[in-house]
């Protein structure tokens, strides 16, 4: 019974008690060795997030004193708007999120890779490599090999779109000058 | 040019060959429990302070398969361990793995290969590899080297009402200490191996280092947990995307901005005509 005494305070009087008389501010003590130090604790569990209301909006237990529009607050952007005079929710399709998803009807590619892919590479790099050791160089095996059947791939480099769309015209211009200069 | 002669080094196939290589490592390092329990950052340009769940030195490489039921049990209990430690702030001497992998070039030994066993009561005895553990530089043979182990203590056996069964369990030999050598296909006599180049310098090969034979890499070595060989892998239909439709370049060059390319797709036209820009 005298362990309750903190607890149970007859009369509605406090007892000569420290319990009765906590401090306005807490104190916490770090422990019963060492010197006696007050001060703040290095709580581990605290340091995860959402203590000490951190995310005072998603949690219901602080809607009370959440500003209104926080009141039914879920992350979600609304769908319309609360209309001041009437007090009801309008809805406004512009506003509603619409899911486009792409058609996969004849896609062909699946979650995963098949590990055949890394023997057919393995094959290619293996055919190019003695393709370039035969040839003696990386630009005369280009010349002889498929484009679809090196490994690495070509690189598609500036000059390489360059070659593809203006080449082909100016090679024409050019070939028109020479033949213009000689007639 | 620099990369071509790169190019036509040859490759070290043998240096990839793994029963357990297309584990992720990520679920590997999550299974042995190195992972940071907790990471304080942002400590103005210092680095961060890690806390672990096991400590990467603290990691040991074992016998078995880290994912493993035993060895996931005792990375689990030092995990516990550390953790009473820290929390009743005492101190826990970290083990350092004393045994360092042998480097790539240095191994020679792969699944399936012909070893002869130099320890134990299989002394003499020459039998395949079944498994290969490069992180301990030790190799499993197959039904050699066997130890009779139960799987179920004296009172476990009392409790489930079972007699004792005893079975023949492989016990690892170090590569390491000499416990095993490769066996010469030449005349069936261990051999010491290593690798060189061929003839023709296209390709590393295994050769036995007393007669000079090559010794070849059977086709179990390339045998992963996915297939026992990666040319007769059968694509999972549904999940596995072939491998002609991966490599196919459906990419085609076109001299046209992103924007103008998405315009066309949705047959948007544009009237106003793009200035001319000019680099210098």
């Amino acid at each position: 019974m005298a362990t309750l005494i903190p607890y149970l305070s007859k009369r509605g009087v406090r007892h000569v008690h420290y319990l009765q008389f906590r401090p306005p501010w807490p104190f916490v003590k770090k422990g019963s060795y060492g010197q006696r130090k007050m001060g703040p604790v290095n709580e581990e569990k605290k340091k995860w997030p959402g203590q000490d209301k951190e995310f005072p909006e998603l949690s219901p237990k602080f809607q009370q004193i959440n500003p209104k529009e926080l009141h039914a607050y879920t992350g979600v952007q609304m769908e319309g708007y609360i209309d001041p005079n009437t007090d009801k929710f309008v809805r406004i399709p512009e506003m509603c999120a619409e899911l486009i998803v792409p058609n996969l009807e004849g896609f062909k590619l699946k979650p995963y890779v098949s590990y055949r892919t890394d023997v057919e590479i393995e094959k290619r790099r293996k055919t190019y490599e003695a393709k370039i050791r035969e040839k003696g160089s990386e630009e005369l095996a280009d010349l002889h090999t498929l484009e679809t059947e090196r490994w690495p791939p070509p690189k598609m480099t500036a000059q390489t779109l360059f070659d593809l769309t203006y080449g082909e015209e100016i090679r024409q211009t050019f070939k028109n000058k020479t033949t213009t200069k000689k007639s | 040019m620099w990369t071509s002669r790169v190019l036509r080094l040859p490759r070290k196939p043998f240096s990839e060959l793994d029963y357990a290589r297309h584990m992720p490592e990520e679920y590997v390092k999550n299974v042995q429990r190195v992972v940071p329990r907790k990471v304080w950052g942002e400590r103005f340009g210092a680095p961060p302070i890690v806390r672990w769940m096991v400590h990467p030195d603290d990691a040991v490489p074992s016998s078995k398969r880290p994912w493993e039921q035993d060895e996931l049990q005792a990375s689990l209990k030092r995990q516990n361990k550390y953790h009473e430690k820290k929390v009743s702030r005492k101190f826990l001497e970290l083990r350092h793995s004393q045994t360092k992998q042998i480097s790539d070039q240095d191994w020679t030994f792969f699944m399936g290969d012909q070893v002869e066993v130099l320890v134990g009561k299989d002394k003499g005895r020459q039998g395949t590899i079944s498994r290969v553990n490069r992180a301990t530089n030790e190799v499993y043979v197959d039904q050699m080297h066997a130890k009779l182990v139960t799987k179920f203590s004296d009172d476990e056996l009392k409790r489930l009402g079972v007699s004792q069964t005893l079975i023949w369990e492989e016990q690892p030999l170090s590569v390491e200490k000499g416990q095993v050598k490769l066996v010469d296909p030449n005349d069936n006599q261990p051999c010491n191996a290593s690798w060189k180049l061929s003839k023709a310098g296209d390709e590393w090969v295994r050769v036995s280092e007393r007669t000079g034979f090559e010794i070849p890499i059977p086709t179990q070595a390339e045998m992963t947990y996915d297939y026992a060989q990666a040319e007769k892998y059968i694509d999972v239909e549904g999940k596995d995307t072939p491998a002609d439709e991966v490599l196919r370049i459906t990419f085609k060059p076109k001299l046209m901005a992103f924007e103008e390319e998405i315009m066309e797709s949705f047959g948007i036209k544009e009237n106003r005509q793009r200035k001319p820009t000019y680099w210098y």
